[in-house]
C-alpha cells in the first residue's frame, strides 16, 4: 500500500519532468504523436486485460471510449462555461477535469456491465462480432442525438488544467495528465495479472470449464475483466475529449475498435509489454509515413504501405512481438460416458439425462458415505463421466436430485459445486496450459480468497497474505503429489504422467470434501499406476477425503477400491465389495458379452 | 431508392417493404461470401467489401475504355448495348474471383495454422491495403457510374418499383438457387461442404483442399463484384470506400442468418434489409442504421448460431 503511493508519486514527478522537458526542447508535432501514443497504450493495456488475459475477443472498445470522451465532454463544458456557448477555448478547473474523467470511466465501466453481462455468455467470434454491434449501436444512438450536436459531435471542450510550473506552450499539461493514466493503468494491469484474480483469468482462458470447477466463477470473473478495461477506456475517452478539444461520433467507428485489436496483436496477445509496443507502432507508423505520402503527392500511400507492413508483419510473426498466450480460442474435446442410495455425504436419487433421444444416464442411484473409497466402472458409453458432469454442475439432469452434504446440488453452478467441497479431474487432462504447476495449484485455492480486487491493485498486506496462504497450500499439495520440484515449469511442459497428477493436486487445492477422479490412470504405465494406487489411497486416508473414482483398469479399482458400483447402458447393474463385483455374471456379461 | 409520396400508411408499409427487399438482396449476395469463407476458414474476411468496390470499379472502367462514359460531366452518355453490359458483368466477376483467390494465396493460406488471430489481421490489413491502394490508384473522388439500363419505374398498385430493383432482386434469386443447387449437387460443391465440415478428414479423403478453398474464394468474390455492379447502377456515385458499410452490414447478415449456411444468408440480408428501410422511411434514417446491430445482439443472446444456424455443443 506505502509502495503503491511512492510509486504513484514517483509516477508523478516522472511525468511532470516528461511534460517539462518536451516543452522546453521538443516541437509540438511530436509531442502529438506520443499524446495519442498515450492514449492508445491505455486503451490497448485495458483491452489486453480482456483479450489477452480472460481469452474473451472483445471487438467493441471505441464504443467504451466515445462513452468517456461524451461524457467528459459534456461535464467540463457544463462546469466551465455553464452552457454550450461559442468563446475561446477555456482550461478545465483540477476538480472539474479529474471528475469529469472520473465520470467517464464509470460511466463506461456501468455500459461495460449493461454489455458485458448478456454478451459475455457467448464465445470466441460470436462474442467479437456482438461487442462490435454493441459499440456501433452506441456509435450511432450518439450520432442521432441532435442535442449532442448529431454528427458534428461537441465542441469547446476545456483544455486540461495547468499546474504550476508548466509553461505556457501549446501541449500545455496533456502529456503529464495522459501519461499519468498510462503509469497508473500499466501498475495496475501488472499487478492484476500477477494475483489471484490474474491467475483466475488465465484459468479462465485456458480452460473456460476447468476453471468453474476448481471454484472460479468464470461469469462473474469474465465480467470484472470487461468492467476493468471499459472503465480505463473511458477514462482514455476522456482525455482524448479534453486533449482534442471536440469530439465526434464517427471518431469511435468499428475502425478503431480494430485497431486496438490489432495492436494487442501485433505486439503479442497477453503481454503488457506486447500492449504498449503495438500501440506505439500501430500510433506512430502511418504518422511516419505521412511525409514520404506528402513529398510523392500521393493521397492514401501512408495508409498502402501500412497495410502492407501489417500483413508481412503477420505472416513472418504470426504470434506477436512478445508472445504470451496460448493459442487463441482453441478448444478440446472430450468424451463422455455415468454409475448408484441415500443418508450420504453424496446421494443421487432416480439422476436421468436425456440428450435428444438418447438417455446415456437412466435412474441413477449413488450413495456414499463419508470416508469411503468408491469405485464407478462400465463399458465404455455407460455414461460414467456423465454422471460425474451432473453431480459437479456442468449438466444439468433431466430428471432425479443430486444431494451433497444434506444441500440439493442440481441447478448450481459448477463453481458453486465447488464451493460446496466437491471437486474433480477430468479424463481428457484440462489444465491451464500456459500457467506454471504451482499457478494451476493456486487456482485451485483462489475460491476461498477473502480479499476484493483492489486490494491486489493497491498490494495491501491482505493482498501478500493471501498470496502466501495460496503459495503454502498449493505447494504443499505439490509435494503430496510429487510434484514440487517441478513448481516453477509451465504445465504444458510436464510429461504426461505427471499432467494427470498435478490435476489432482489443483483439485485438492479447492479443499474439497469429495473429489471425483475421471480416469487418473489413463494412458499411465505399471510403475506409474502402482504409484497412483498408494496416492489416492493417502489422499482418502491422510487428508481425510472421501474419494469417487471411475477407471477401466480392473486390477487398480479391485485393489484399492472399498465399494464398487457397476454401470451399463445408463442403468447400475451390481453394487458390492470388489470380491462380489468380480464374481457378478451380470458385470461379466456386460463386459464380455452374454450367450 | 424511391422516395415515398404521401399516401396511406398501409401502401407506404409495402413501399418500404418493396425497397427493401431490393437492398437486401444486395446484403445477401455479400452475405454468402462472408459465409462461405466462414464456414471453410473459420475466417471473417474482412477484404470481402474491398472485392465487392473492385467488381463495380472493374464494371466502371470497362465502360470508360469502352467509351461509354458522358465525355463532360451532365452530359447525356451513350446507352449501352445489353450484350455489353453482360460482357463487362462477366469480366468484373472473373476479376474479382482472380483477386479473391490471389488474396487468399497470398495473405491467408502462409497462416493457415496459426491460430484463428493472426489471419483475422491480414484479413483487416488486405481491407485497409485495396481501399487505401484504391484511393491511390482511381482517386478519392467519387465516380459516376454509366447508366446501363435507362430506369424505368413499374407500378403495382401504390408500390413504385424502379427497374433496377427488380434486376437486382431477380439476379439474387437466380445467383442464390444456382449457388445453392452448386454445392448441393455437384462435385466441387459436395468438396466445399465436406472442408467446411472439417477440413482435416476431407484432406484424407482425398479432397484438395487448398483447391476447394480457392473455389470457395472465387465463388464468394465473383458474386461480390455482381453485387458491386448492381449497387453502382442504382446509386451510381462509387468511391474506394463504399464497401466499408455494406461489407459490416453483410457480414451481420450472415450472422443473422446463421454463419455457413447460404439460405440463412439470403434470409439474414433480406431479414437486415427490409427492417432497415421500414425503420428508416417510417421513422428516422439514424436509427436504421442500428437496426441491423440490433438484430444482431437479439439473435445472437437468444440463438448464438443464427437464425438457421446449427448449434454445436461441446462435450466434456
Amino acid at each position: 500500500m506505502a509502495k503503491t503511493v511512492g510509486l504513484l508519486l514517483a509516477g508523478w514527478v516522472a511525468c511532470y519532468g516528461l511534460n517539462w522537458f518536451l516543452a522546453e526542447f521538443i516541437e509540438i508535432v511530436y509531442v502529438d504523436y506520443l499524446n495519442l501514443i498515450g492514449i492508445a497504450i491505455v486503451l490497448a493495456v485495458g483491452l489486453n486485460v480482456i483479450n489477452g488475459l480472460t481469452g474473451q475477443f472483445s471487438l467493441g472498445h471505441a464504443g467504451f471510449m466515445a462513452i468517456g470522451a461524451f461524457v467528459a465532454g459534456l461535464v467540463s463544458i457544463q462546469l466551465t462555461y455553464g452552457e454550450m456557448s461559442s468563446g475561446p477555448l477555456e482550461f478545465a478547473g483540477l476538480g472539474t477535469f479529474l471528475l469529469s474523467l472520473l465520470l467517464a470511466g464509470l460511466a463506461a465501466a456501468v455500459l461495460g456491465v449493461v454489455v458485458g453481462a448478456p454478451a459475455l455468455r457467448l464465445k470466441g467470434d460470436y462474442l467479437a462480432i456482438a461487442t462490435l454491434g454493441f459499440a456501433e449501436i452506441t456509435r450511432i444512438l450518439l450520432t442521432a442525438q441532435d442535442s449532442l450536436g448529431g454528427p458534428t459531435g461537441i465542441k469547446r471542450i476545456p483544455k486540461m488544467p495547468l499546474l504550476p510550473g508548466t509553461g505556457d506552450w501549446d501541449g500545455g499539461t496533456s502529456v503529464f495528465w495522459i501519461f499519468l493514466a498510462v503509469f497508473t493503468i500499466v501498475l495496475f494491469s501488472a499487478r492484476l495479472q500477477r494475483s489471484t484474480y490474474g491467475r483466475a483469468l488465465i484459468a479462465i482462458r485456458e480452460n473456460e470449464l476447468a476453471a468453474e470447477t476448481m471454484g472460479v466463477r468464470a461469469a462473474r470473473m469474465k465480467v470484472m475483466a470487461f468492467v476493468y478495461g471499459a472503465f480505463f477506456a473511458g477514462i482514455a475517452g476522456g482525455l482524448y475529449a479534453h486533449y482534442q478539444h471536440s469530439v465526434r461520433p464517427d471518431d469511435f467507428t468499428s475502425i478503431r475498435s480494430i485497431e486496438v485489436v490489432v495492436m494487442l496483436v501485433l505486439g503479442g496477445l497477453g503481454s503488457i509489454t506486447g500492449a504498449i509496443l503495438g500501440a506505439v507502432a500501430v500510433t506512430l507508423v502511418p504518422q511516419l509515413l505521412r511525409p514520404l505520402e506528402e513529398q510523392l503527392q500521393v493521397n492514401g500511400l501512408s495508409m498502402v504501405v501500412y497495410a502492407l507492413l501489417l500483413i508481412l508483419m503477420m505472416i513472418f510473426r504470426p504470434q506477436g512481438i512478445f508472445w504470451a498466450a496460448g493459442a487463441f480460442f482453441e478448444t478440446a474435446a472430450a468424451d463422455s460416458a455415468g454409475g448408484a442410495q441415500v443418508t450420504a455425504l453424496l446421494a443421487t436419487e432416480n439422476l436421468t439425462i436425456r440428450f435428444g433421444g438418447l438417455t446415456a444416464v437412466d435412474g441413477f442411484n449413488l450413495a456414499i458415505e463419508p470416508g469411503d473409497l468408491f469405485g464407478l466402472i462400465g463399458p465404455n458409453g455407460a455414461g460414467k463421466t456423465t454422471v460425474f458432469n451432473m453431480i459437479t454442475g456442468v449438466y444439468l439432469p433431466t430428471e432425479g436430485s443430486v444431494h451433497f452434504d444434506g444441500m440439493l446440488v442440481n441447478g448450481l453452478q459448477p463453481a458453486q459445486v465447488a464451493a460446496l467441497g466437491v471437486s474433480r479431474t477430468f479424463q481428457n487432462i484440462r489444465l491451464f496450459d500456459e500457467l506454471s504447476v504451482l499457478e494451476n495449484a493456486m487456482t485451485g485455492a483462489h475460491q476461498h480468497a477473502k480479499i476484493n480486487l483492489f486490494d491486489s491493485l493497491l498490494r495491501t498486506g491482505r493482498h501478500y497474505r493471501e498470496e502466501q496462504r495460496q503459495r503454502d497450500r498449493a505447494y504443499g499439495l505439490l509435494t503430496f503429489m510429487g510434484l514440487e520440484d517441478r513448481a516453477g515449469l509451465p504445465a504444458r511442459q510436464l510429461p504426461y504422467g505427471h499432467r494427470r497428477k498435478l490435476e489432482i493436486a489443483r483439485a485438492l487445492a479447492t479443499e474439497p470434501k469429495l473429489i471425483c477422479l475421471d480416469e487418473p490412470a489413463a494412458g499411465m504405465n505399471t510403475g506409474e499406476k502402482a504409484e497412483l494406487s498408494a496416492l489416492i489411497r493417502n489422499i482418502r486416508d491422510e487428508l481425510k477425503i472421501t474419494v469417487l473414482l471411475i477407471e477401466h483398469d480392473m486390477k487398480l479399482m479391485m485393489g484399492i477400491c472399498e465399494k464398487i458400483q457397476v454401470l451399463d447402458y445408463g442403468k447400475t447393474i451390481a453394487l458390492g465389495t470388489p470380491q462380489e463385483i468380480q464374481n457378478n455374471p451380470k458385470v461379466i456379461e456386460a463386459y464380455l458379452g452374454g450367450e | 431508392m424511391v422516395p415515398v409520396a404521401s399516401v396511406d400508411f398501409t401502401s407506404q408499409l409495402l413501399q418500404y417493404f418493396a425497397n427493401g427487399v431490393a437492398k437486401g438482396s444486395t446484403y445477401a449476395l455479400m452475405a454468402v461470401g462472408y459465409t462461405l469463407v466462414y464456414g471453410v476458414l473459420q475466417l471473417i474476411n474482412f477484404a470481402h467489401a474491398e472485392v465487392y468496390m473492385l467488381g463495380s470499379h472493374f464494371a466502371y472502367y470497362q465502360a470508360k475504355w469502352g467509351g461509354y462514359l458522358p465525355d463532360e460531366p451532365g452530359a447525356k452518355p451513350e446507352s449501352v448495348p445489353i450484350l455489353l453490359v453482360g460482357t463487362f458483368i462477366a469480366v468484373a466477376m472473373l476479376a474479382c474471383a482472380a483477386v479473391g483467390m490471389l488474396i487468399e494465396r497470398v495473405a491467408y493460406r502462409p497462416l493457415r495454422n496459426a491460430g484463428r488471430l493472426a489471419p483475422l489481421i491480414t484479413a483487416i490489413g488486405v481491407s485497409l491495403f485495396l481501399q487505401y491502394g484504391g484511393q491511390v490508384v482511381f482517386g478519392t473522388e467519387p465516380k459516376l457510374f454509366p447508366t446501363f439500363v435507362e430506369t424505368e419505374v413499374f407500378e403495382i398498385g401504390s408500390v413504385k418499383i424502379p427497374n433496377t430493383n427488380l434486376l437486382i432482386v431477380v439476379t439474387t434469386f437466380v445467383l442464390m438457387l444456382g449457388l445453392t443447387l452448386f454445392v448441393s449437387k455437384t462435385r466441387p460443391g459436395a468438396a466445399m461442404r465436406a472442408c467446411s465440415h472439417d477440413m482435416r478428414t476431407a484432406k484424407l479423403m482425398g479432397i484438395n483442399v487448398n483447391a476447394t478453398i480457392s473455389l470457395t474464394f472465387a465463388i464468394g468474390s465473383a458474386l461480390a463484384a455482381v453485387a458491386g455492379v448492381l449497387v453502382a447502377m442504382d446509386q451510381p456515385a462509387i468511391t474506394p470506400l463504399m464497401g466499408v458499410r455494406i461489407g459490416l452490414k453483410a457480414f451481420v447478415a450472415a450472422v443473422v442468418g446463421g454463419i455457413g449456411s447460404i439460405p440463412g444468408a439470403a434470409l439474414g440480408g433480406l431479414v437486415l434489409g427490409v427492417s432497415e428501410s421500414v425503420v428508416g422511411g417510417l421513422w428516422d434514417t439514424n436509427y436504421a442504421e442500428a437496426v441491423a446491430f440490433v438484430f444482431l445482439i437479439v439473435v445472437l443472446l437468444l440463438k448464438p448460431s443464427g437464425l438457421l444456424g446449427k448449434a454445436t455443443r461441446e462435450k466434456v
